[in-house]
């Protein structure tokens, strides 16, 4: 390409008309003119996205007796903390929070395991049936969870460890679910499938490491063969290394995928360990259908906003440190449909 | 002959060290989600009850398939058609604001990082939960619901109007304008998508483009597009899938809450399995459809 551009330089030397001087202003004015509309564009925008944060962000400190207040727009006469501290408490803040961040943390770092192996076995490897196996790893990401959470709730409910309890009752000709575990209500209903790979969107990150290792040049590989690495350190030694971006965009993900999870979560955890997106829809209709809150929609409104600032605060906090992974991350692992 | 036996021996060796690698997901993806898959089928023909001694079924052929067009005449009218043809406004808007905002992102100018933070702040916010329950709430008033806009424009319709336009012009303007909120909140990943795609194409291509004499009309669709088409697949699928299974669709809806408030189990998972199939084979028409267009590099 640079030599073509050479060549093209060289058969237009000379030949090129001198742009006259108005011409050049009128270029600089165009240039302008699409600075202020890009200008215009983003604040606009930027203002439709940061909407819902500066309402919030306006009415949680305001006492709540001054949201039918019509000469207090968004700038609250009074300062107060009462919404944060009642939030606190219908959140059961510290103990969700601890809940969300052990799940996301651990789920995260168990998916970025399994889906660089697995991604590494499609990315590398040629065996039969690989390319339907992989439209499985695809169908994985399109069935939506609202059709398969049912049937796994049943499964974890009577864990039957992948059939084994099934063969003892067959064996000792009692019903299976004397064997069978509760996973339900314990972090094993998340931890048990994003060991095997099919966790919350592995597929997504599955699909994320492939392309990034196909990526990776094979004469490193190579190399490594030569100097007597097997599969499995080269995999280590080599390949993750290699892919670091790819790992932390895929944590940042995966963590920030299950912090917002709400179906899954309310369904696997109906009582102990529940995250802050359960709590959240937990507290507000909590307060909808408690006789001493359900007439006082100020308080509920100021609760709800002080909720879901807690709630976003922590992701937020995480993103304003690490945002440029997410471009980063995505570019280098290269996504060339 | 001795070369092609070791041949074949070290393909053996590699599709055993292949399988070795999958195999983890292998047996999760056969036990924890092809026979959760397996049951919702199971369920989809069952009457279910739930009762002190566990599940009890019972076959009732297609019942569940059929029940709620049969009880519900307005059923298709107001929850399935809305579902499924949500993505043919979505998908296309969703795709050129997607691409038209990277390409602005792209360009160098200051504030250029903070720009870029704020647009993909939606990507973190990703699950609804904390806007579906800030919209039961109204983020404005208390009385906005589902159906009102966040950024309702009803100016643009009239003076759309009044100039003359017919009315049907006019409603697919508003219906854009009102969506702006939903819209910008959705393309979240699409515009990181195009992005690094964006910087995926060499910059020696526009100069030489420039030196030709193109404009930057002629080298959007004569190199950006082109270059960007692979991308396009991928943001079109992506898009897809969000508009089908996102939880703010209101098919999805009815079928979490036909198990959740409702406790119909069979029906749930009936309804739920013949959705997702109808999805399936509209995402793979439109991808057959788009992918004839694509233009891979390496293979030019």
């Amino acid at each position: 390409m640079e030599n073509v551009i050479a060549d093209r330089k060289k058969a237009w030397a000379g030949k090129i008309p001198k742009v006259s001087f108005k011409k050049k202003k009128l270029y600089k004015l165009g240039n302008y003119v699409w600075a202020v509309c890009r200008f215009l564009l983003i604040f606009g925008l930027g203002f439709v996205i940061l909407y819902p944060l500066l309402q919030i962000l306006s009415k949680v400190f305001m006492p709540t007796i001054q949201y039918q207040d019509l000469s207090v727009i968004w700038i609250p006469k009074s300062l107060t903390f009462d919404n944060i501290k009642n939030a606190l408490d219908y959140l059961k803040f510290w103990s969700s929070l601890a809940n969300t961040l052990i799940l996301g943390l651990s789920c995260a770092a168990i998916q970025i395991i399994v889906c660089a192996m697995t991604g590494y076995g499609f990315a590398r490897f040629r065996f039969p049936l690989r390319e339907p196996l992989f439209l499985l790893v695809i169908l994985t990401i399109i069935v939506p969870t609202q059709i398969i959470f049912l049937p796994s709730f049943v499964q974890y409910r009577f864990f039957d460890f992948f059939g084994i309890s099934r063969i003892l009752g067959l064996i000792t000709g009692k019903n299976y679910t004397e064997f069978a575990t509760n996973l339900i209500d314990t972090r094993w209903s998340f931890w048990i499938p994003s060991l095997f790979g099919v966790g919350l969107r592995s597929g997504i990150f599955i699909y994320l490491f492939r392309q990034c290792f196909r990526n990776i040049p094979k004469e490193l590989e190579e190399a490594a063969k030569i100097d007597g690495c097997g599969s499995v350190s080269t995999f280590v030694r080599i390949m993750l290394p290699n892919a670091k971006s790819s790992i932390l965009t895929v944590f940042l993900f995966s963590l920030v995928w299950h912090w917002n999870e709400y179906t899954l979560t309310r369904t696997f955890f109906p009582q102990n360990y529940q995250p802050l997106a359960v709590r959240l829809k937990l507290a507000v209709d909590g307060m909808v259908n408690d006789i001493a809150t359900r007439t006082n929609l100020p308080f509920q409104m100021g609760v709800t906003y002080a909720s879901v600032l807690l709630f976003i605060l922590p992701v937020l906090i995480i993103y304003i440190f690490t945002q440029r992974w997410f471009v980063e991350g995505v570019e280098s692992s290269g996504i060339k449909g | 002959m001795a070369g092609k036996k070791k041949l074949n021996k070290m393909r053996r060796r590699e599709a055993k060290i292949g399988y070795a690698f999958i195999s983890v997901w292998l047996v999760g993806l056969v036990f924890l989600f092809l026979r959760p898959l397996g049951m919702a089928f199971y369920y989809a023909f069952q009457e279910m009850s739930i009762t002190t001694e566990g599940m009890t079924y019972k076959f009732i052929g297609l019942e569940n398939f059929i029940y709620k067009f049969r009880d519900d005449i307005y059923f298709f009218d107001s929850t399935v058609w809305p579902g499924l043809s949500k993505f043919v406004i979505e998908v296309p808007i969703c795709v050129i604001f997607s691409l038209f905002i990277a390409i602005v992102l792209n360009q160098k100018f200051k504030g250029r990082t903070f720009a870029r933070a704020l647009f993909f702040l939606p990507v973190i916010i990703t699950s609804g939960i904390a806007i579906q329950v800030l919209r039961s709430y109204g983020l404005d008033t208390s009385m906005e619901t589902e159906n009102t806009y966040l950024f309702a424009s009803n100016g643009v319709a009239n003076i759309l109007s009044s100039a003359g336009l017919p009315m049907a012009v006019v409603d697919v303007f508003t219906q854009i304008s009102n969506r702006i909120f939903d819209i910008v909140w959705m393309s979240g990943i699409q515009i990181i998508l195009y992005l690094s795609g964006l910087q995926g194409i060499p910059a020696a291509e526009y100069e030489a483009a420039q030196i030709e004499g193109a404009t930057a009309w002629e080298c959007f669709w004569k190199i950006t597009w082109v270059r960007i088409s692979p991308i396009t697949l991928v943001v079109v699928v992506y898009s897809l899938i969000d508009s089908f299974t996102n939880v703010s669709n209101v098919m999805i809806k009815f079928i979490y809450e036909e198990y959740s408030l409702r406790g119909n189990l069979g029906g749930s998972s009936a309804l739920g399995l013949s959705y997702c199939l109808v999805a399936f084979l509209i995402i793979i028409v439109v991808y057959a459809v788009t992918a004839k267009h694509v233009f891979y590099v390496n293979e030019a």
